[in-house]
């Protein structure tokens, strides 16, 4: 823990010297002073003072007198606005580079045609150094889920911190199956077959999960599944890796919820087991939705009937998910766009979502779902991951001036302001 | 962001009358000007802004989107009610 501070505090201070905002500001500032911060849940503090311990952490929060003028270690941000950091719950940051070039792809399973690959891990192929971390970075997101791509169970996202450097934070965070949708596409069988292949994939986890010694002895019966990929279910089953469903249709999700209740992930557990991702038609189906306290992770941008599978999507599937009691989160689904999550935000407000809630669903919504206690919206303990935004964080007009990354300040250049400043 | 600085008048005429001009069709459309095709759009805002919404889209004349009608009688797509 010591030595990733003692690392970040030696590249916050080389990165200091890029930012520019008034004076120099402190690479490890002790406080940030003045504007307005917005708090999860649409509270605002105004004008705020957000103070900062050794450890990267939010040791206060609170209102102070306005014309409040900061100190020489503190950050000025008297008319700004300032959020935490924002979290693309669904891309592909770090796993490829180009994505017509093979080599520079990491996001899938390669070698091997089988459709469940529970055992592929996104963070084995995740590339710190990618040229799209910074990008990313420079629009106010500091964290990310990076998903697998492919197969039918395509295998296991991890949480990742978008500092430089950058680093996975949790290598395993949820298992990903994708039963057809916009972003992540579709089962080649069709749903009904994956239905019946993800049924059997439970139902050999649930055995091998109550006596794996029976199995290793070769005293069950044969399993279609893979050692490792069974080892990898058990722990969904068990409750201890979330499972994340991609799909649309109104159809697959009512039977994603009988089948997730029939395998335990429904219910009981505050943490959530199963999660949805997409859920273009989640509207049709929020009361049910609601019921079960499934989160949803949406791509507001997909607003249309692009495909057979999301031919009920429509712009307010955030409001109206939001208004029925859904827990959701917002994403690009991009790894090149990532960037423009603030912009799907705003575009979900513009459709009806509430700016509260929508800046909620890019903060905290991720953290909670994912189970990331350092994380989330601006509060005290949690991680320093900070955005002091030139204005309203939507708009494209607004951009992020500063960028904090566990409590040290954030280079905002990238390959992309380089070549500007080259051909200029 | 860059720091070049774009008035957004000049900003709306590349996504106007530009690219009219650059595909040679300026005699027709690309500004609000008597004479050139009634392609209008009525914004419930600053069109720059994420927020803002097209309530009314004429192309040709015709009222071809309207945020009060979802349900355009040109297309069968949504024919149910």
């Amino acid at each position: 823990m010591s030595s990733r501070i003692t690392r970040r505090a030696v590249l916050g201070a080389t990165a200091s010297a890029c930012v520019s905002v008034g004076h120099a500001a402190p690479s490890r500032p002790a406080a940030i002073v003045g504007g307005k911060a917005l708090l999860p849940g649409g509270k605002v503090l105004d004008p705020a003072r957000i103070d900062l311990d050794r450890e990267g952490r939010i040791s206060s929060l609170k209102v102070i007198p306005p014309g409040t003028t900061p100190g020489p270690d503190e950050i000025d941000a008297r008319g700004k606005t300032i959020t935490s950091g924002l979290v693309e719950p669904l891309c592909q940051l770090g796993l490829v580079e180009v994505s017509l070039e093979v080599s520079s792809r990491d996001g899938a399973r390669r070698d091997d045609d089988d459709p469940i690959r529970a055992a592929f891990r996104s963070a084995d192929g995740y590339n710190p150094a990618s040229s799209l971390i910074p990008i990313a970075r420079q629009h106010g997101i500091t964290s990310a889920v990076v998903v697998p791509r492919e197969g039918l169970v395509s295998g296991q996202s991890a949480w990742v911190n978008l500092g430089a450097p950058s680093g996975v934070e949790q290598a395993s965070l949820a298992l990903h199956a994708i039963v057809d949708d916009g972003a992540f596409g579709h089962y080649p069988g069709g749903r009904a077959s994956a239905w019946l292949r993800l049924r059997e994939l439970f139902v050999e986890a649930a055995a091998f999960a109550e006596n794996e010694g029976a199995y290793l002895r070769g005293q069950t019966h044969d399993m279609r599944t893979s050692l490792l990929d069974l080892r990898t279910v058990a722990r969904v089953v068990r409750g201890e890796l979330p499972l994340v469903l991609h799909l649309d249709r109104a159809s697959d999700l009512l039977i994603a919820l009988q089948w997730g209740e029939s395998v335990g992930l429904v219910g009981g557990s505050p943490r959530a087991r199963l999660v949805f991702a997409s859920a273009a038609e989640g509207w049709k189906v929020a009361p049910a939705l609601a019921r079960a306290g499934v989160p949803v992770l949406l791509y507001p941008l997909d607003d249309g009937p692009r495909t057979f599978t999301a031919r009920g999507a429509r712009p307010d599937n955030a409001a109206l998910l939001h208004r029925a009691g859904v827990r959701i989160a917002l994403s690009t689904g991009e790894s090149h766009h990532a960037r423009k999550l603030r912009q799907v935000a705003g575009n979900a407000v513009r459709a009806g979502l509430p700016f509260a809630a929508a800046l909620d669903a890019v903060t905290e919504a991720p953290a909670r779902i994912f189970g990331r206690p350092d994380h989330g919206g601006l509060a005290v303990k949690r991680r320093a991951d900070l955005v002091v935004w030139s204005g309203d964080p939507f708009e494209l007009s607004s951009r992020a001036e500063t960028v904090l990354i566990g409590g040290v300040v954030q280079s905002l250049r990238s390959r992309q302001t380089a070549l500007f400043e080259r051909y200029r | 962001h860059a720091g070049i600085d774009i008035a957004p008048n000049e900003a709306l005429q590349w996504i106007t009358r530009h690219p009219a001009w650059a595909l040679g069709i300026e005699a027709r459309v690309g500004t609000l000007e008597a004479g050139k095709d009634a392609d209008v759009v009525i914004w419930d805002r600053d069109l720059f802004s994420v927020y803002a919404n097209a309530e009314k889209v004429f192309i040709d004349g015709r009222l071809v989107h309207d945020r009060d009608q979802p349900k355009p009688r040109w297309s069968d797509f949504e024919v149910q009610p």
